[in-house]
């Protein structure tokens, strides 16, 4: 890549010390994200993406601490700023979108105040009340200027997430990070909501980190993709390399697993147990208890190194070139626990 | 819809659900109808999906099937037999029902053992001694019988929502509801909990009820699908038949909408077709309720309101135009 990249993250680490001892949410976790591109961080609950995203921004809350590591916004190591740097820069440089737009808006306030708000914050002018109608018109809400006076109890889901949208867009930020922006959203309304991510972010060049759980999602949105398990990145890919050719034990059986609405009824496949207790984590590789192919090399850690062109994966098998035998995947496993 | 003059085991006739509510600061009281006009039947052994977006009506249908609440208009009939029928009648054929939630960890007492709370359905029913049918349970649905004398904090989503699984089928019940009983998983456990469900299935040959807002879960589990708007059904169909062609135009947005793990089909399709939001359901649209979001809609679909007919093969669908245009779910290809 000629272009340095909008967002470069490099060995974060962020931990909460709590009563039951430290848990390290994030370990050492590196990706860039360059102009116009779209990075997705996927994984389950508890693997560490809407810890990493928080820790981008510095929003990590107490018990938890960023320990280390660098997050570089177009070159400025935001890790080393003091708390004004950092407020000026979030919202201007980089825009944010959360999962629940009824908490990410304020219910006393009329939805264009809160906009004008996100706006003078960061440059103080004329012509604030042209650029949040327009901005309401960019995300497709009908009749701007009434939609400005509405409060947000007065919208539907879908109309206040596109409000959060239009809010994380204002600025023009070079980065938007968007932790599972549509989860809350009915599907037929969340078809609308990434298609209007989809195109505003090419339409302005934005470099967007999405985090979520979805596959679909994932498949729609984004250029390359970064699996999360446990707090580390096991797996990155180009979106079509991954969900092609996953060279990860862990990701190769999520993929699997995923009910599919253009099939009848089946049984599908499924990837035994759960991820593991992050204040008790086995030693070496973190998968290695679920997976069918974990052998004497995985008691320990791999680290994540390439196995293609742009793709690393954090399997000591992968990297030595040895295939992810399917017929191994599909063994039936009585409900395992 | 009962076939061959048999009764089927569980049949639900023209139920109505009314709410009053009043808006704050409004001094009229206003009707919401949550369910409006809704049939169906479940026969013994069988799975019935129910897919929908919030504010359809699916989990009010739901409790008014297993008795949480009361129907302002029609009937839940089990075994031919009204469940509101007054005295003992009615109360069996309500324990006939169990329901499992979306929420595990909600649905179970936190100050009682896992174990006690499995147990609770069958000491309802007068059973004393309930270790051994507990451990035997906890062990069918892939849970270490040792579980049993823990709190349900120290277990994990997946594992709360086997033993709630557990609970719910340890008294032998004819039909288990499940409302969005997925929902609140990670996706690898999603397909733990759909394949268990489907083999306790095959085991003890319980009727479900699987109410969800996920498609593909419904497809992964179902005989037989129905589609809800707004309180009605739009759609009701064998699931293969469904699965392979939809009919109203709803089902076919819905289709649309619901994303599949597969890059090149996603980018292929274009933007989705569907504008606009679930109308409110205190003051639905007039005639065919979807006529404000529809594709296909003409005038005629704002005045008559769409019943439900057979376009062949059992296939039921409340659409004007069912035959027209619907039916075209973006092209698979490449999908597996």
């Amino acid at each position: 890549m000629s272009t340095p990249p909008v967002l470069r993250v490099r060995d974060l680490t962020t931990r909460f010390h709590t009563s039951h001892g430290t848990v390290t949410a994030v370990n050492g976790v590196s990706f860039d994200v360059a102009r116009g591109e779209t990075l997705g961080l996927v994984g389950e609950s508890g693997s560490g993406k809407s810890v990493t995203a928080m820790s981008v921004l510095r929003l990590v809350a107490k018990p938890g601490r960023i320990v280390g590591g660098r997050v570089e916004l177009n070159g400025t190591d935001l890790l080393t700023l003091n708390e004004e740097e950092m407020r000026q820069r979030r919202g201007s440089e980089c825009g944010m979108v959360f999962q629940n737009p009824m908490t990410a808006l304020n219910p006393a306030f009329s939805v264009g105040w809160q906009m004008r708000e996100a706006l003078t914050a960061h440059e103080r002018g004329n012509g604030t009340a042209g650029r949040i109608h327009a901005a309401l018109a960019d995300v497709g809400m009908p009749d701007p200027e009434r939609q400005a006076a509405s409060f947000p109890h007065q919208m539907s889901g879908g109309m206040r997430q596109r409000v959060v949208i239009a809010m994380g867009m204002i600025n023009e930020p070079q980065l938007l990070i968007a932790d599972e922006p549509t989860t809350a959203l009915d599907v037929t309304i969340q078809a609308q909501v990434l298609d209007l991510m989809k195109n505003l972010t090419r339409d302005h060049g934005t470099a967007l980190l999405l985090i979520t759980h979805n596959m679909g999602v994932v498949a729609k949105m984004c250029d390359r993709v970064a699996v999360m398990y446990a707090g580390e990145i096991v797996e990155e890919a180009p979106v079509d390399e991954l969900f092609g050719n996953s060279r990860h034990p862990y990701t190769r059986g999520l993929l699997r697993s995923i009910p599919r609405a253009d099939r009848p009824r089946q049984k599908t496949p499924t990837l035994p147990g759960s991820p593991p207790d992050m204040s008790r984590l086995p030693a070496g590789c973190r998968f290695r208890d679920r997976c069918v192919f974990a052998d004497d090399r995985c008691e320990n850690h791999p680290d994540l190194l390439a196995v293609g062109a742009r793709h690393k994966a954090r399997c000591w098998k992968t990297q030595n070139g040895e295939t992810l035998d399917e017929t191994a995947l599909s063994q039936e496993v009585p409900h395992g626990v | 819809m009962a076939s061959e003059g048999k009764t089927p085991l569980l049949q639900v006739e023209n139920l109505k659900k009314q709410f009053h509510v009043r808006s704050r600061g409004a001094r009229d009281i206003r009707l919401l109808r949550a369910v409006d006009g809704v049939s169906l039947h479940l026969e013994a052994g069988e799975t019935l999906g129910i897919v929908g977006e919030s504010g359809c009506g699916k989990s009010t249908l739901a409790r008014l099937t297993v008795g949480l609440l009361q129907p302002s208009e029609g009937r839940v009939l089990i075994d031919g037999g009204d469940i509101w029928e007054p005295g003992a009648a009615g109360r069996e054929r309500r324990r006939k029902f169990q329901m499992v939630f979306q929420n595990p960890s909600g649905s179970m007492n936190p100050r009682r053992t896992v174990g006690a709370s499995v147990a609770e359905p069958l000491q309802a029913k007068g059973v004393r001694n309930t270790a051994e049918a507990v451990e035997r349970m906890l062990t069918l649905v892939g849970l270490d019988p040792a579980l049993a004398t823990r709190k349900p904090h120290q277990l994990s989503g997946g594992q709360q929502q086997r033993a709630s699984i557990a609970r719910a089928l340890i008294a032998d019940p004819a039909i288990v509801v499940h409302d969005e009983s997925i929902a609140s998983l990670d996706i690898s456990l999603q397909a733990q909990i759909l394949n268990l469900l489907l083999d306790l299935q095959e085991d003890l040959g319980t009727s479900y009820l699987f109410i969800s807002h996920d498609l593909a879960a419904v497809q992964a589990i179902s005989h037989r699908v129905i589609v809800m708007y707004l309180g009605e059904v739009v759609e009701a169909s064998a699931a293969e038949e469904f699965s392979g062609r939809p009919l109203h135009p709803y089902s076919v947005a819905l289709r649309n909408a619901t994303l599949l793990p597969d890059p090149a089909h996603e980018r292929a399709r274009g933007d989705t077709a569907l504008r606009g939001d679930v109308p409110s359901p205190m003051n639905p649209p007039s005639g065919c309720r979807f006529h404000t979001r529809c594709p296909l809609a003409t005038d005629l679909c704002a005045q008559q309101k769409p019943l439900l007919r057979d376009a062949g093969r059992g296939h039921l669908v409340a659409c004007h135009y069912a035959e027209a245009g619907a039916g075209e779910v973006a092209t698979q290809e490449g999908a597996l």
